[in-house]
């Protein structure tokens, strides 16, 4: 079985259009446009959905398939963010354009409402096999529901969560690629992709539980350490001084 | 219909990082009034960063929407689209390394391609001038390999525990390496802030660590240095009635489509990127330049270069922590300076981190699909230890036809033919191409043997990064389109000024060698 690969940065962005299209995210990619601007066209005033997703499933759903280190909570929080990312999506909104090539690329239609649909089938799927809702199922047979859905899924990589074909499985590929769970897999505080002072980065990151057990949550001359957001507002404090 | 005109001293056209080069040093002279022509956009500015990097971060959107002109596209292996204020470079990486003295003489050392008009040494402190102007923070490599007349501007970016690892494999695989060059600030710098590690340099860093531009434009608008029409796209260059002076540039601006403007201008500088500069040189065809202006050697268009790459990716040995500055690099020239070989080759080196190999996954090896706890037992196994990227630029010596043409058949919405861009390799470059290669990949497996480790992949890109040619510089009117600064042979008051002007295009990135060059022509812009 192949290593998971990820794809150069100029590859990437090279075939981004073609690997949407052929995984049915419905990307559009425009080889070669109209040789005229398409007046007032702005390909990023799409707006979010706004659709939304049955929170309490969510969170069942949260539970069953992300790791039991989590908690409950930890869980919940997790299925809170991944509602909030998924639907502040917005389709039809200019990609990244590639190096070597001259492709466009806009984002394709929202998943929510095919995701929504998923959780409702998990739901009848649980009354069906055991006269009881996904939330008074035990979470083994969560996800032996959700195994039984993944059933044809075909790739070992994690997908682009707003392309995954099934919500658990966007669910999952989103949860695994947040910084925090890359500190939880290295049990360091690596906090990769947040704003981090340029002096620490020679020191070997540190453990997570040394710094779960500290009743300050930040060291000096750090972003504050409580969730993702902690970096996003140093580096926004940082970029109000760029100008 | 409303003709218009502006009156200006020098006129700029285009606004990515050579133009913002150019304008911030004549500028420096008053008096001098400078007008910069872009045909794109305005991008958002720093309030803005973060949100769009959060959202390309999270949908892969551009941080930069807009940045291009739907109906002004080459045919043709294009770098990139961006057509904006600040150009490609908004979205740049920031790596700013320079040629070797090498690269400007491998006619005479090595018996291949061109030597340029200039050497090493002539463009040294104009090398200097340009990682000032942006803030380059970089660490003085080994001497014999990294010669440079005076430190860098700014303390080295420090290598991350990950780079540390990685520097100490390479040296036990007898290769020194040390910290890339980059424009980011390792200190705050010029009202910028340091480098804090966001890791996402290229496209869009969201603290405004990282060089770019639109930096320089603000700079100089808000001083009332320059001013700067963007949305204005320059279609024709004329001449003046029986003189071979460029009298004005002719545009239309996109919000005023049915009132054409006229440019008039003492200096002309053509600051256009490596396909738009000659691309206009050859739209501005008359009856006494019907092959272009500045063409009448024929070389417009001609000699397109830049550089290809075998790149992979290492298992080795040793526990990393993928993350913690995935962008920042280690650097080599060990194999660009002294010949390593029997044969023509020469390429820079460069080591990330990396999370190849090494990311959560779905399935187990057996085809078992994970869930929850399975996916973060499997990740942690896998990540006990860590995968090493590395990528080697090789130069390629550009043949007389690796060009850049008019294509008639496709025309932008003025009705102007767009370019078809041909990149093709001399006959040395071609016959060496595959051994080149071969070589490259064998000091793959070498470095990986030296660590303990195993190459997980490896494979060559055959698109030249960093391209530049299409109006070379030479010693005389027969072997350039412009002299070493930039000054067209046959239009005395019209530069051509960075990458297009380049004889070849080295093995390393080629942004801060575009830069030096365009500060060295605005020297000779009187």
């Amino acid at each position: 079985m192949p290593l998971p690969v990820r794809i150069p940065r100029r590859s990437f962005v090279g075939w981004l259009g073609a690997i949407a299209a052929s995984i049915g995210l419905g990307a559009r990619v425009r080889a070669h446009a109209a040789p005229a601007e398409v007046a007032g066209a702005d390909p990023t005033a799409g707006t979010a959905q706004g659709a939304s997703l049955d929170a309490a499933m969510l969170a069942r759903l949260a539970e069953s398939v992300l790791p039991g280190e989590l908690g409950a909570d930890g869980a919940a929080k997790a299925a809170r963010d991944f509602a909030r990312f998924a639907t502040s999506y917005r389709s039809n909104a200019e990609q990244l354009h590639p190096y070597g090539s001259a492709r466009i690329g806009f984002t394709g239609e929202s998943p929510v409402p095919r995701w929504r649909g998923q959780l409702d089938a998990l739901q009848r799927e649980a009354r069906a096999k055991h006269a009881r809702g996904f939330a008074a199922i035990t979470a083994a047979q969560r996800r032996d529901l959700v195994r039984a859905a993944l059933a044809t899924e075909r790739t070992d990589r994690m997908p682009d969560p707003m392309a995954a074909s099934h919500v658990a499985l966007a669910l999952v590929a989103w949860y695994f690629g947040t910084p925090d769970a890359t500190d939880l897999c290295y049990g360091a505080r690596i906090q990769k992709n947040q704003c981090r002072p340029l002096v620490n980065s020679p020191k070997e990151p540190e453990p997570l539980a040394r710094r779960r057990a500290r009743s300050s949550g930040a060291d000096e001359g750090e972003p504050p350490a409580t969730d993702a957001g902690g970096g996003d507002a140093a580096a926004r404090r940082a970029a109000g001084g760029a100008a | 219909m409303t003709a218009r005109t502006i009156e200006t001293d020098v006129c700029i056209i285009g606004s990515g990082i050579t133009a913002a080069m150019v304008a911030e040093k004549l500028a420096e002279q008053r008096g001098r009034r400078i007008l910069v022509v872009e045909a794109g956009d305005e991008m958002p500015g720093p309030n803005q960063w973060y949100d769009l990097r959060r959202r390309y971060l999270d949908y892969g959107e551009s941080p930069w929407p807009r940045d291009h002109l739907d109906d002004m596209i080459a045919d043709g292996p294009m770098q990139s689209r961006s057509m904006c204020v600040g150009g490609l470079a908004m979205h740049w990486g920031g790596v700013t390394p320079r040629f070797s003295p090498e690269d400007f003489k491998t006619k005479s050392l090595c018996g291949v391609g061109e030597d340029w008009p200039i050497s090493y040494e002539d463009l040294d402190p104009f090398y200097q001038e340009a990682e000032v102007r942006m803030g380059v923070a970089g660490e003085q490599g080994p001497r014999d390999l990294d010669p440079r007349g005076k430190p860098f501007p700014l303390p080295k970016l420090p290598l991350s525990w990950n780079l540390q690892k990685l520097q100490a494999w390479m040296a036990g695989a007898g290769i020194p390496m040390w910290s890339q060059p980059s424009a980011k600030n390792s200190v705050p710098y010029q009202g910028r802030s340091a480098c804090c590690r966001n890791d996402t340099c290229f496209p869009i860093c969201p603290v405004g660590a990282k060089y770019s531009p639109d930096h320089s434009w603000r700079k100089l608008r808000s001083a009332n240095r320059v001013t700067l029409l963007p949305r204005t796209l320059v279609r024709r260059l004329s001449l003046a009635a029986g003189s071979d002076r460029i009298e004005s540039a002719q545009a239309v601006q996109r919000d005023r489509p049915n009132d054409p403007l006229t440019i008039r201008a003492r200096t002309f500088v053509l600051a256009a990127g490596y396909t738009w500069s000659a691309h206009l040189l050859l739209v501005s065809a008359t009856s006494r330049f019907p092959d272009g202006l500045a063409n009448r050697n024929g070389l417009v268009g001609k000699y397109l270069t830049g550089h290809r790459n075998v790149g992979g990716y290492i298992s080795l040995p040793i526990r990393l922590y993928a993350g913690i500055n995935e962008q920042h690099s280690l650097v080599s020239k060990h194999f660009m300076r002294t010949p390593r070989y029997d044969r023509y080759l020469r390429h820079d080196l460069r080591v990330w981190e990396s999370s190849v190999g090494k990311e959560p996954r779905l399935k187990d090896d057996a085809g078992k699909l994970l869930l929850g706890d399975e996916i973060m037992a499997d990740w942690r196994e896998r990540t006990r230890t860590g995968t090493a990227r590395i990528r080697a630029y090789y130069d390629v010596i550009p043949a007389r036809d690796s060009e850049l043409t008019l294509d008639p058949s496709r025309k932008n919405a003025y009705g102007d033919p767009l370019p078809k861009l041909s990149f093709r390799d001399s006959d040395t470059s071609r016959e060496l191409r595959a051994w080149s290669e071969e070589r490259i990949r064998e000091l793959f497996d070498r470095v990986a043997k030296a660590g303990n480790g195993r190459v997980i992949r490896v494979a060559s890109d055959a698109f030249q990064d960093h391209p530049g040619g299409g109006c070379r510089m030479g010693t005389t009117a027969a072997t350039g389109v412009v002299d070493s600064f930039g000054r067209s042979f046959d239009h005395e008051n019209l530069f051509v000024v960075g990458a297009p002007t380049m004889v070849s295009g080295s093995c390393a990135n080629g942004t801060l060698t575009f830069c030096a060059l365009s500060l060295r022509s605005a020297t000779a812009m009187g």
